[in-house]
């Protein structure tokens, strides 16, 4: 605390200090870079000063400012797929000016192909991070034409998942549970739909998507491993206007227009698959759908200040034969207002309501199950542009949840379940933060911060004690763990403390631009995570249970350091991104053997704390420019994790020994390309080549009882063959200049177009018939071709 | 929509076109260790004096052999002293039968197994078992609804945490079905064991042993069943296992530990005919 408190003098009197040099006679331009078009905010905007070389971006409400002595300026306006800007300012009094761009398509896109310049950040001290424009999302070619965030996000260095209809996805060896995935600022719990097979969010309603994979801002905290920040459009200010698009698995419909004459915008758009969507995994006679809806609003008060209101609701239902049903997915409800104080100091409150929900209803067992978590977060986050090198970001927050572990209850009338209700568990998780954003010399720049985090577990609940605060036993003569008996049951009422942890979270990071065109990064971030996903992976239903930290279940704990190189080359043709890393977990959750996570009423009876660590070294290299763009990507990682045993007498998990997350992939490499042909004909494709899964292989067998038993060795031992697959698009638009009225294209891709039997997974069992031992291969998705047609009016 | 829907129809054959299918794979392998297949049962209504007891090695997992563990000494003790020794038959190597066995219930047993100059040592207590109450015939289980099968009902007690075991031999089988049930769900209430076949049909014979486990012998049994079903997985399943450690304890050399398990169990039997 001590150190908090002196870092919080250093903080004021930076602030006092720069206070002083701006009452010289400096002055302030800002404003809002926003779509021409539709009038909507662009985010991430650069605005860059020719005379000092220096400049910002716009922030996630569209708005930049800029502190800067007085004098005539060129300011040049620059944004991923648009026409930029170049404007001389004379700037004598602090000024607003606000700049509408003109999205390429609509430009001279006919003549100079030269759209969505990746090129690499030289001069902020702002590395591991990757971003991702809705066009290019849409531009690869996916399984089943269905557009696909997530899926996108699998072509960039670092990031992988569990392969074909695995949910989530992995960063640097990290755990899927382990990503904050933000939309609009609300936590998405869940990101996928049909366990995995696409993802929750909807193309058509994204604006801008960015993927922190480290040196993280202190503004984000809560997961160790990535922040993925995904902002939806806001909607056409202008003019109504519907898109939509139908697909082989769903179709999707958006209208988005202007309330109150352009002061506000609407956006409501819904996606839904086909009922009878048959999922023939085997001979199964199951059926599985999933629909989802978007919605936002945002109004401009005055010049001041902005309103607004996003929502999401997403749900899945899977059922096998209508004896089984699966249903889960994410509402988001999130209340905005943007004041500005003062053309220096932006502020945003949130109110945001999110809530996780998994049910399950299995006939033949007469039983119901359904788990949630809710969450409800307040945050007030301050960006105070001080002056030309110095950016502050500071806020406070405060997540209040709710965790429904389960609620049992008998179905159907002959049901012989007895109807039960899990205790459930409450948590309040406050963080306050700060972030300085400065620019020491023209070359070096750093920005560092510090998050201080707590969480506190809340009654009521009635929380089990064991002997020595063990809630796992060791059982020396078996060699083996088992759950501890409770020495007795302790009652905390309603929001009594039963536990809390505090956590101080340094972020750091540099940059050194050496020349214009190439510079070197470091960055280090501290991370606490406070959730825990109880998951038995590798099922076709995969379990997801959000669980609080407790005295058994501790916050995990992540510190990792990287560095990087970036060069751009000819003008930005190319750009080259390099980066290693390493990351250490403390706290990372492990189950001991036989684990049995549903209706579990006392996990902690079952979970081991153990240590993760993965390192690697990313590559990224893109060409920006000419009629064929893309990029490579090329990881080298490891990810390993080990659980020792609490003292010398016992074997902790695995025998105490290091072995391979589900996260790990020795090698990943992707190709993406996209190729225009002329202004009717665009072609994709993407080429993906990774290191199969880490598994486990029997050693040998036994017969007991008349049946054969694999005997596995260590985990993770093996791997499943190497993954790879070729998927081709072509876009077909057949009357690109139309702008206004009825607007179509085709999509048609092949997904896997050599029909590679990639394994999904491996398994080992006795044949029914012959009761010989085999190994089976499954497979998921050989070639699959699709098509789409989307439009717009 | 409405061709849409017609091209999802003709498509969807192909749509999740995914596929099983028996593929070699390398395995690494191990030296040989000694399993105890010993699952003694006594089935209600007989004087249970007969029990076999089976030692043998693991072996490659694609090999179809069962290495068979000769010459060993196998005895039991119960908790008087008194001892059960299991005798080698001459025409089954690695079978160890007694024919003198007296199941008491509340009685505690010790199994001693002796070779290759290691002892190894595991105990077991036997309880009660309640009983099957009725078996009822289905043509609505499995997956997908359609397949003939039995329920087997019995009811649980509710003073305590009850496990069961129930194993299915039959026609349609090379081997047992083995099935695990904890009474989480349905404390005090009548409870049921299910077993399907998609090729059952009339006439065809199948033999139910039911019986009562203790929680450590349920917790290796839901394990062993789980990993011999290879680790399919669903939300009922426990997450995979490596090796799978039972109650029989090396005295001699700890860490050359043997596999099975030393169970012993009061059972109720009943032979079904499917109608």
């Amino acid at each position: 605390m001590k150190n908090i408190s002196k870092k919080i003098k250093v903080l004021v009197f930076t602030l006092l200090l720069s206070g002083a040099l701006c009452a010289q006679d400096k002055v302030t331009i800002s404003g809002t870079v926003t779509d021409k078009i539709t009038s909507e905010s662009l985010i991430g905007v650069s605005v860059y000063v020719k005379e000092i070389n220096s400049g910002t971006t716009t922030n996630e409400y569209g708005f930049y400012s800029l502190t800067l002595p007085k004098g005539n300026y060129t300011l040049s306006i620059g944004y991923i797929g648009y026409g930029g800007q170049e404007v001389l300012v004379p700037l004598l009094a602090s000024t607003k000016k606000d700049f509408l761009l003109l999205p390429n398509q609509q430009s001279l896109a006919e003549v100079v192909v030269n759209a969505d310049k990746g090129i690499a950040e030289i001069r902020r001290p702002e590395m591991s991070i990757n971003k991702l424009s809705a066009r290019q999302i849409k531009e690869m070619p996916v399984v089943l034409g269905e557009v696909d965030v997530i899926k996108s996000l699998l072509q960039l260095p670092g990031v992988t998942n569990s392969g074909e209809g695995q949910s989530g996805f992995n960063v640097r060896g990290g755990g899927a549970d382990q990503n904050l995935v933000l939309l609009d600022e609300a936590t998405i719990y869940n990101t996928s739909h049909l366990f995995g097979f696409f993802s929750v969010f909807n193309a058509d309603a994204i604006n801008d998507i960015k993927l922190y994979k480290g040196g993280i801002p202190a503004r984000f905290g809560g997961r160790l491993s990535s922040v993925l920040d995904i902002y939806q459009k806001e909607g056409n200010k202008n003019d109504l206007r519907f898109s939509g698009g139908i697909g082989v698995v769903s179709s999707r419909l958006m209208a988005e227009g202007p309330i109150n004459n352009g002061k506000g915008s609407f956006l409501i758009a819904g996606r839904g698959s086909y009922g009878h969507l048959f999922l023939k995994l085997t001979d199964i006679k199951s059926a599985a759908n999933f629909y989802d809806l978007n919605t936002k609003f945002s109004y401009k008060l005055n010049k001041t200040n902005n309103l607004y209101v996003s929502g999401y609701f997403g749900r899945d239902n899977f059922n096998i034969n209508e004896d089984f049903s699966n249903t889960y997915g994410n509402a988001v409800l999130n209340f905005r207002w943007n004041k500005l104080f003062s053309d220096r100091l932006f502020s945003n409150l949130s109110a945001i309501y999110s809530d996780y929900y998994y049910g399950l209803a299995v006939g033949f067992a007469g039983l119901k199950w359904a788990s949630s978590v809710q969450n409800i977060n307040i945050k007030y986050d301050f960006k105070h542009y001080i002056n030309n090198n110095l950016k502050l970001t500071y806020g406070l927050n405060a997540q209040h949840y709710n965790f429904n572990p389960g609620t049992i209850t008998p179905k159907g009338n002959d049901s012989q379940v007895n109807e039960d209700q899990l205790e459930k568990k409450y948590a309040l998780e406050p963080a306050v933060y700060f972030d300085v954003e400065q620019n020491v010399t023209k070359k070096l720049a750093l920005s560092y911060g510090l998050r201080f985090s707590s969480f506190y577990r809340l009654g009521a609940q009635n929380v089990f004690t064991y002997a020595n605060n063990q809630a796992v036993k060791f059982n020396q003569e078996l060699g083996i763990y088992e759950k501890a008996i409770p020495t007795g049951v302790k009652h905390f009422s309603t929001n009594e403390i039963i536990t809390s942890f505090n956590n101080l979270e340094p972020r750091f990071a540099l940059s050194y631009a050496i020349t214009d065109n190439h510079s070197v990064k470091a960055s280090y971030n501290r991370m606490t995570q406070y959730l825990h996903l109880l998951t038995n992976t590798q099922s076709p239903t995969p379990l997801d249970i959000w669980a609080p930290s407790d005295d058994f279940m501790k916050p995990q704990l992540l510190d990792q350091v990287a560095v990087g190189y970036f060069q751009n080359f000819n003008q930005g043709d190319y750009a080259l991104e390099v980066e290693s890393f390493y990351k250490k977990i403390k706290n990372k959750v492990d189950y001991i053997d036989g684990t049995n996570l549903i209706a579990n009423k006392a996990i902690e009876q079952a979970v081991l704390n153990g240590t993760g660590r993965s390192y690697g070294a990313e590559l990224m290299l893109r060409k920006n420019t000419g009629l064929v763009t893309g990029w490579l990507s090329y990881t080298l990682s490891r990810s390993e994790q080990k659980t020792p045993g609490r003292t010398p007498l016992e074997t902790g998990i695995n025998n105490g020994e290091w072995y391979k997350s589900a996260a790990d992939k020795l090698h990943n490499l992707s190709v993406t390309a996209n190729y225009k042909l002329n202004n009717k004909w665009r072609f994709g494709s993407v080429f993906t080549l990774q290191t199969g899964q880490p598994v486990t292989y029997p050693k040998s067998k036994y017969q007991y009882q008349g049946i054969d038993i694999p005997n596995y060795g260590l985990r993770n031992q093996n791997t499943l063959p190497l993954y790879h697959h070729l998927d081709i698009s072509g876009t077909y638009t057949p009357k690109p200049k139309r702008v206004k009225k009825w607007q179509g294209e085709w999509v048609f891709s092949i997904y896997n177009i050599y029909n590679r039997q990639n394994a999904a997974s491996i398994s080992f069992s006795q044949n029914v018939e012959t009761a010989k031992n085999e190994a089976k291969r499954l497979s998921i998705f050989g070639a699959v071709p699709s098509f789409t047609y989307n439009f717009k009016f | 929509m409405k061709n849409s829907s017609f091209i999802i129809l003709i498509l969807s054959g192909f749509l999740f076109g995914s596929c099983q299918k028996v593929i070699d794979v390398k395995l690494a392998a191990e030296p040989p260790r000694l399993v105890v297949d010993a699952a003694l049962i006594w089935v209600k209504g007989t004087n249970g004096k007969t029990q076999s007891i089976t030692l043998s090695t693991t072996s490659g997992y694609f090999s179809s052999e069962i290495p068979k563990v000769s010459g060993a000494t196998v005895f039991v003790n119960n908790s008087a002293n008194t001892k059960f020794d299991f005798i080698e038959e001459s025409t089954q190597k690695g079978k160890y039968t007694c024919k003198s066995f007296s199941p008491v219930i509340g009685e505690t047993y010790t199994l001693t197994v002796i070779t290759n100059g290691e002892t190894y040592k595991g105990n077991e207590k036997l309880i009660a078992s309640t009983t099957i109450e009725s078996v009822e015939q289905r043509n609505d289980l499995g997956i997908n609804s359609d397949e003939y099968g039995i329920k087997t009902n019995f009811q649980d007690s509710g003073a305590q945490t009850n496990f069961y075991l129930l194993s299915y031999t039959s026609p349609v089988s090379p081997f047992p079905y083995l099935e695990v049930i904890d009474d989480i769900f349905f404390q005090g209430n009548k409870a049921f064991g299910l077993f399907g076949n998609d090729k059952l049909k009339k006439g065809d014979e199948i033999q139910i042993k039911f019986r009562e486990v203790s929680e450590r012998y349920f917790n290796y049994m839901k394990l062993l069943t789980g990993t011999a079903a290879g680790g399919g997985g669903g939300p009922f399943q426990p997450s995979p296992a490596s090796t799978i450690k039972g109650n029989m304890v090396n005295q001699t050399n700890a860490r050359n530990f043997c596999l099975g398990y030393f169970s012993v169990n009061e059972v109720d039997s009943l032979l079904y005919t499917i109608k």
